[in-house]
C-alpha cells in the first residue's frame, strides 16, 4: 500500500514537472518570439517615418532627434578603429561630403554615431578624431548600448542614413558607389545626390544600396561572443 | 665464318651507331625536358620578382603569393592570383555578406581591352557575433578575366595588375599590391573545377529552369537536378534594386534528387537605376568547399515590369 502510495506521488511528481517544464519552455519561445518581433518593429526602413530617439554625445549631453524637426538629417555610423572609416575621414571624403552636403541644403544636419562597443567606450577618442579629421558634425553620438544602431540596423562603418525634413528615411546604405575597401572614392557620393534630389523634389534613387567596411562590433554581441 | 664476322662487325656496328643515335636523341629530348623546366623556373621567378607586394606580417594578414594564366572553359584568358590569408583572418566573396568588402583590381590597359568580371570560388558561410559573411580564408585563388578586342587571344604584353582587398579578424585592414603579369609562356593551362580545395562556379546549364517574376508579388524560382547533393542554397550576390525575401543563403527543398527554391523578393524601381532587374548569385550544391556550385543570372525581360 504505502510502495503503491509511493509509486503514484513520484508518478505524479514527474508529470508535474514536466508540465511546469513545458510550460516554461512555451513562455521563453513566446517571449524570444516577442523579441524577434519587437526587434523587426523596431528597425526603420527606407520609407518609415523615423521615430523620436534620445541619444548621448561624446560630451554626455543629450541628443534629441526631435531638436531637429523640419531639416534634413544625416546620421554617418563611425569607428576609429575601421580602417575603412579612417581613410573616407582622413582623405577629407567626409569633410567634403558635408560641405557639399552644406552647399545644396545650408541647414542639413550631420550626427556622426559610434556603436562600436570597443571604441564607443572612449567618447573623447571618437571626438578628436572627428575633429582632427576637421569633421563639422552637429554632434557625435556615443552608442554604446547599440540602441540606435540596432534601431537603423547599422551594419557597416561607414554607413549612410538620410532622413528629410518630415522625418521620413530616404536613404541607406553606403556613402558612395565605389564598393570598395575604401582606396578609391567613388563617383557618386549618394548623401550628396539624395540631397540634390530632394531639393529639386526628385524621387530618391537610389534609395537603398549596399554599405561596405568593418562590421559594427556591438557591445552586445561583443559580451554574447565571450560568453559563447 | 667471314660472312659470320661481317655480319657481326656490321651488327655491332648498327648497334654502336644505333645506341650513338639513342643517346644523342635521349641527350636532345633531356635538354628538350631542361629548357621547358627552365622556362617554368624562369616564369615563377620573374612572377616573384614582378610583385611588389606587401610583406606578411601581424598588420598584413594577406600575401599575393603569384599569379598563373589560366584559360577559362569559354576560351578566355584570365589571371589566377594566388592569395594567403593568415589563420583567423577571411577576406570576402563579392558580396560579403552583413560587413566587409570584396578585393578589387584595376590595370593598364591597351583601347579594347578591359578586365572582365572576377571570378570568385566557392566562398564559406562564416556566421559570427550577429553577422553572416560569406569569405575566403587560407591559400585562395581569384580569377581576373582579361577581355580584349579577340576574346581568344592572349595578351603578348606584360599586365600591371593592381589590387586592393579588405581583411579581417576581430578588427579590419585594407591592403593593396601591385603585380606585374608577364605574357604566358606556351600554352595556356585550362582552369581546374577545383582550385585549393575550393569549387569554381560553372555557368549554369539549361537544366536548370529559373525565373524572376514580377507579378505581384514578386518572387525567385529555381528548379532542377541535385546532382546527388542532399543539401543546396543559392547565395544572392549584389543586385541593385533586387532583394531575396529569404535570409541569404536561401535553403533550397532537396527531393527526390531535385533541388527547388521558390522565394518571394523585393524589387525596387528606384534602385534599379534604369537596368532591368536581374538576380545573380551562386547554387551551392552539398555542403563541402568543393562541391559544385553553378553560376546564376536571371533577368525579368517582361518590358511592364522594367523599372522606368
Amino acid at each position: 500500500m504505502k510502495k503503491n502510495l509511493a509509486l503514484s506521488l513520484l508518478v505524479a511528481s514527474t508529470f508535474a514537472f514536466t508540465a511546469v517544464s513545458m510550460a516554461a519552455a512555451g513562455d521563453k519561445k513566446k517571449k524570444d518570439e516577442a523579441a524577434q518581433t519587437e526587434k523587426k518593429h523596431d528597425t526603420v526602413k527606407v520609407g518609415d517615418k523615423v521615430p523620436d530617439f534620445t541619444a548621448t554625445d561624446v560630451n554626455g549631453k543629450a541628443v534629441k532627434f526631435s531638436d531637429y524637426a523640419g531639416k534634413t538629417v544625416v546620421l554617418e555610423w563611425v569607428n576609429p578603429g575601421c580602417p575603412v572609416c579612417k581613410h573616407a575621414t582622413e582623405s577629407g571624403q567626409v569633410a567634403k561630403m558635408i560641405t557639399d552636403a552644406k552647399a545644396i541644403d545650408p541647414s542639413v544636419v550631420f550626427l556622426m554615431v559610434n556603436s562600436t562597443g570597443s571604441t564607443a567606450q572612449n567618447p573623447k577618442a571618437t571626438a578628436d578624431y572627428l575633429a582632427t579629421n576637421k569633421v563639422l558634425a552637429s554632434a557625435a553620438i556615443i552608442d554604446g548600448d547599440g540602441k540606435l544602431g540596432h534601431m537603423f540596423d547599422a551594419k557597416t562603418t561607414p554607413a549612410m542614413f538620410v532622413i528629410d525634413s518630415k522625418g521620413v528615411l530616404v536613404y541607406s546604405g553606403a556613402i558612395d558607389d565605389s564598393s570598395n575597401d575604401g582606396e578609391t572614392p567613388g563617383k557618386t557620393n549618394y548623401v550628396v545626390n539624395t540631397l540634390t534630389q530632394l531639393k529639386a523634389g526628385e524621387t530618391v534613387s537610389p534609395s537603398t544600396t549596399k554599405s561596405y567596411g568593418c562590421g559594427v562590433k556591438y557591445a552586445s554581441s561583443n559580451a554574447k561572443s565571450k560568453k559563447g | 665464318m667471314a660472312a659470320h664476322l661481317r655480319i657481326t662487325a656490321s651488327s655491332r656496328a648498327l648497334c654502336t651507331r644505333a645506341r650513338r643515335e639513342s643517346a644523342h636523341a635521349s641527350t636532345i629530348l633531356q635538354m628538350h625536358r631542361l629548357v621547358h623546366f627552365m622556362k617554368h623556373i624562369c616564369s615563377a621567378i620573374a612572377c616573384a620578382c614582378m610583385i611588389s607586394a606587401t610583406a606578411p606580417n601581424a598588420d598584413a594578414p594577406v600575401q599575393v603569393r603569384g599569379t598563373q594564366w589560366r584559360r577559362l572553359a569559354d576560351g578566355r584568358t584570365a589571371i589566377m592570383v594566388q592569395f594567403t590569408v593568415e589563420k583567423e583572418w577571411h577576406m570576402y566573396w563579392m558580396n560579403p555578406g552583413d560587413s566587409g568588402a570584396p578585393p578589387k583590381a584595376t590595370a593598364n590597359l591597351p583601347a579594347g581591352w578591359k578586365l572582365g568580371r572576377p571570378i570568385w570560388p566557392r566562398p564559406r558561410i562564416l556566421k559570427q557575433q550577429d553577422e553572416t559573411l560569406f569569405v575566403h580564408e587560407g591559400a585562395w585563388s581569384w580569377l581576373v578575366p582579361i577581355e580584349g578586342a579577340t576574346l581568344d587571344q592572349a595578351p603578348n604584353f606584360a599586365i600591371e595588375l593592381r589590387l586592393s582587398w579588405m581583411a579581417c579578424k576581430q578588427v579590419c585592414v585594407v591592403g593593396k599590391a601591385t603585380v606585374t603579369v608577364a605574357p604566358p609562356v606556351g600554352d595556356i593551362e585550362p582552369l581546374a573545377k577545383i582550385v585549393e580545395g575550393s569549387a569554381i562556379p560553372t555557368e549554369v546549364v539549361s537544366e536548370y529552369a529559373i525565373k524572376l517574376e514580377s507579378t505581384q508579388p514578386a518572387h525567385f524560382t529555381l528548379a532542377g537536378p541535385a546532382h546527388g547533393a542532399s543539401a543546396a542554397r543559392f547565395l544572392q550576390a549584389v543586385d541593385a534594386g533586387v532583394s531575396l525575401q529569404c535570409k541569404n543563403p536561401c535553403v533550397a527543398t532537396v527531393q527526390d534528387d531535385r533541388i527547388a527554391i521558390d522565394a518571394p523578393v523585393q524589387l525596387r524601381a528606384q534602385d534599379a537605376l534604369g537596368q532591368p532587374f536581374a538576380i545573380s548569385g551562386l547554387l551551392l550544391l552539398g555542403d563541402k568547399p568543393s562541391d559544385p556550385c553553378l553560376w546564376i543570372r536571371s533577368v525579368v525581360i517582361s518590358s511592364a515590369t522594367q523599372p522606368r
